[in-house]
């Protein structure tokens, strides 16, 4: 376990370090100058090219990058070009409310979108099979824009249930987590339907079928734990996904999260925020999946045996 | 068997589609009967009469006075800071921390009279120590060139007095002591941390900050010790709400008081709502297409400057663009800035004409690119541009550019032949979109990025700087709009309209030019 954990760390840690030098370089490439728009576009050229030199922007790629990482190694994140406040700062004050959106709304999603994909799979061709399946299609379909209005409107307006914007309260949390929920529900109610009657297919079913076992014990206790693996693997790359920032969703209900501050820092060339946020986000990803690999390993002892067995030299 | 389910899935996913819509449809048509909440579970909503949520679109990017440099920073921090000349909302200055003032023989050094007894939010008095530190760390700050550009320094004369020098004589120099950028600050607070000072300033306006959640709000209170009455309004909060239709909801539910710049498209539903308000008004702002007059294909050929002139149709681009929302502006300053020419001939739309004259042009048909920014109604109304300068004749097409890019490119390296923008005039006087944009110190880097290069526009645009005399001002500046017509250096085409909806219980709700937010105009 040891070692796999530390090659899994390392091999974050490489994954991590190739992200930040793609993103760093990009926005370092690519046109507009930090100090122009810091400045806005009444500043003269001197102006300009003092704050260049202040801001170190005149220095080599490779010297300004391996800079950041000294200094982030260190748990500098540097001060935003923008704002002028420490990263790290700016980020932490966001962090909370995207891992809890990522959080509610995926979870809301699994905990909503397994039962239904189980008991579509079970009542195939049934009519609840059918429906689902144009729910899931429909589910899809819908912009996460639209339906966040669509529900403010009834919700927030019509009966005044919960806050339109904001997550101020615990009620601001709801029609956001309903919106991504909603949007992440299909892709689990069809991977759930899908591996649950591939598992169905399989000759251990059919042998708990004929010794007797219970409908429910057929499809909880034989099925269900063998179909797991690539549910608990969609639910995983969808939080991570999440993570990332629900940009939609946090710009329809005013949310300050990850999502929007990395799309205001990219337009605004403010490169440390832009970096400090996507190693924020890879790192998570990174535990996200980390995390995953151990769950299998506990979800499926074959995971366990196949390694025994390797040092047994069985296999 | 398989065949009715399917039917019947089908049916059911008609009615589904059917719900969604109605539940749209159903708001929309039915704005009287909309219930209308004030959310007692938001603590950050209006509680009675005793506060004022306000919803912006984007985050100041600073409370320090001398960084403010665009709308949303310069609307926050004019409620925290008090200058030394007021600006009233009809765009009057009258004394603010200075009771008065007196000017030089040659109008390069003004005298203030400080007004004594006045307070910093932290209790200790205003001292001319104080104004001379605020004025000239702004002088010495990069971010309020377009202010302070004229200024030379500040100078203690006594315990009441302060003398500033001007570079040279300067006739917008009021309106420029009247921005925030101006703003008086205390000079031992910003001493003892200045870095936390762009957070929590200390200054002298009628509200002083409690706090900043960034990306969520900003929280003032009434400064009780205000040198005027102090604000009616106790809690000021600035809420930050990237989406206004969003916005629009939370002002309907009472989660918010005021929203910034709603969407024109509802513009017609907020008017029609009885527990609503909005106040609209032409920004200081303007739309229009820039050419590149030094280099490029319209540099060259001067003639193909006119045929676009003739071309475009700024009531279409009006209608199709903005829905109507804005108002026509034919020429270089926006309608409400001080010495906007009246009754100035701009160009006539006249496509015929511009068809006759492409051909004669020599154009060889070329493909033209039209650069635009890729925020703000930037692409929309250059979508109408292209359209329009297709018929007649033009192969014209649309290079969207993210703003930084757009920045880059275009206005520091001028690489472009034609391309739409926008400029804003930060102050109420026509020096404050002309000389910067115009003149030929400031070719090419950014401010004059349309390479004008004009002996004439530059004594013009020196003659109305300088210039104590407003009606010789009004004429240099109506000659110099002239020069730029006669030469087809642009084509402006509108303002577009700053709007406030607001809590219909609200008073003094009027939108500015600048979309200065100033609060201490209101009251419930």
């Amino acid at each position: 376990m040891l070692n796999f954990v530390t090659k899994r760390i390392l091999s974050m840690l490489l994954v991590v370090l190739g992200i930040s030098f793609l993103i760093f370089s990009v926005m370092s490439l690519s046109p507009g100058d930090p100090a122009q728009i810091i400045l806005g576009d009444g500043a003269s050229q001197e102006d300009i090219a003092e704050l260049r030199e202040e801001m170190g922007l005149n220095d080599n790629l490779l010297v300004r990058f391996f800079r950041y990482i000294w200094n982030a190694i260190q748990g500098d994140l540097g001060n935003s070009y923008r704002t002028g406040q420490a990263v790290l700062v700016e980020l932490l004050n966001r962090l909370p409310n995207t891992v809890l959106l990522a959080i509610f709304g995926v979870g809301a999603a699994a905990m909503i979108g397994v039962p239904i994909g189980i008991i579509s799979a079970v009542k195939q061709y049934s009519i609840i099979d059918n429906v689902t399946m144009v729910l899931a299609m429909v589910m899809t379909s819908i912009p996460a824009f639209w339906l966040g209005l669509l529900l403010m409107l009834r919700f927030a307006l019509g009966w005044g249930v919960v806050p339109a914007i904001g997550v101020d309260t615990w009620q601001g949390y709801i029609l956001p987590s309903v919106t991504l929920a909603i949007g992440n529900m299909a892709v689990i109610i069809r991977m759930t339907r899908s591996t649950m009657l591939e598992v169905f297919r399989e000759d251990y079913i059919r042998t708990a079928r004929a010794k007797g076992a219970s409908k429910r014990s057929v499809v909880l206790k034989h099925a269900l734990r063998n179909a797991l693996l690539p549910i608990i693997t969609t639910i995983g790359i969808n939080f991570g996904i999440q993570l990332g920032g629900a940009i939609v969703v946090e710009t329809v209900f005013s949310i300050p999260g990850l999502g929007t501050l990395i799309i205001t820092s990219v337009r605004q060339k403010d490169i440390p925020m832009v970096m400090g946020a996507i190693l924020f986000v890879a790192l998570m990803i990174c535990l996200v999946t980390f995390l995953m690999d151990i769950l299998y390993t506990f979800l499926d002892p074959r995971v366990k045996i196949k390694k025994r067995q390797k040092q047994m030299g069985v296999i | 068997m398989r065949k009715s389910l399917r039917l019947f899935t089908i049916l059911l996913t008609a009615v589904l589609l059917f719900t969604f819509s109605a539940c749209g449809s159903t708001e929309s048509n039915e704005p009287e009967d909309s219930h209308t909440t004030k959310s007692s579970e938001d603590p950050k909503a209006s509680e009675g009469k005793d506060s004022i949520t306000i919803a912006y679109n984007a985050e100041p990017v600073s409370l320090a006075s001398y960084e403010a440099n665009n709308l949303t920073t310069h609307s926050v921090c004019s409620n925290l800071y008090d200058t030394l000349i007021r600006e009233e909302s009809d765009g009057e200055l009258v004394p603010g921390l200075a009771s008065e003032w007196t000017y030089s023989d040659d109008n390069t050094e003004i005298v203030f009279t400080l007004r004594e007894g006045i307070k910093f939010h932290d209790g200790s008095e205003m001292t001319a120590e104080d104004v001379v530190f605020s004025m000239n760390t702004a002088i010495a700050s990069s971010k309020t060139a377009r202010m302070t550009g004229s200024f030379e320094k500040m100078e203690k004369v006594d315990d009441t007095h302060v003398k500033l020098y001007l570079k040279y004589p300067y006739g917008a120099v009021e309106s420029c002591l009247s921005n925030d950028n101006c703003g008086i600050f205390s000079k031992a607070a910003y001493e003892k941390d200045p870095e936390g000072f762009t957070r929590n300033p200390v200054a002298t306006g009628p509200y002083k900050i409690v706090s900043w959640t960034a990306g969520e709000s900003v929280v003032m209170e009434a400064f009780a010790d205000y040198w005027r009455e102090p604000a009616a309004i106790k809690n000021l909060i600035f809420r930050i709400v990237p989406d206004a239709s969003s916005g629009l909801v939370a002002l309907e539910t009472g989660q918010i008081d005021v929203l910034n710049l709603p969407n024109t498209t509802d513009f017609d539903y907020i008017e029609s709502n009885s527990k609503l308000q909005l106040s609209t008004t032409a920004a200081n702002s303007f739309y229009f297409v820039a050419f590149n007059c030094t280099d490029g294909l319209f540099a060259e050929n001067k003639v193909l400057r006119e045929v676009v002139a003739n071309a475009i149709d700024p009531e279409a681009i009006l209608l199709g663009a903005l829905d109507g929302q804005g108002e026509l502006v034919n020429c270089a300053i926006p309608v409400n800035v001080k010495f906007f020419p009246q009754e100035f001939d701009g160009y006539s739309y006249n496509p015929d004409y511009a068809k006759q004259l492409l051909k004669e042009s020599g154009f060889e048909g070329q493909k033209i690119k039209i650069p635009c920014m890729d925020v703000g109604n930037d692409l929309a109304i250059t979508e109408v541009v292209v359209e329009q300068l297709k018929a007649v004749g033009f192969d014209a097409e649309i290079d969207m550019m993210e703003s930084t890019a757009f920045l880059a490119d275009v206005y520091t390296n001028g690489l472009y032949d034609i391309c739409v923008n926008s400029y804003t005039c930060f102050i109420n006087d026509a020096d404050g979109i002309m000389y910067m944009r115009y003149h030929s110190d400031y070719l090419g880097g950014g401010n004059n990025f349309v390479m004008y290069n004009n002996p004439e526009m530059d004594s013009l645009l020196d003659k109305a700087r300088s210039s104590d005399n407003d009606d010789e001002r009004a004429l240099a500046y109506r000659d110099a709009c002239t020069l730029m017509r006669d030469d087809y250096v642009l084509v402006p085409i509108l303002c577009y309209l700053n709007a406030l909806a607001a809590d219909a219980d609200l008073n003094g709700i009027k939108a500015s030019d600048r979309q200065r937010i100033y609060v201490y105009d209101f009251s419930w």
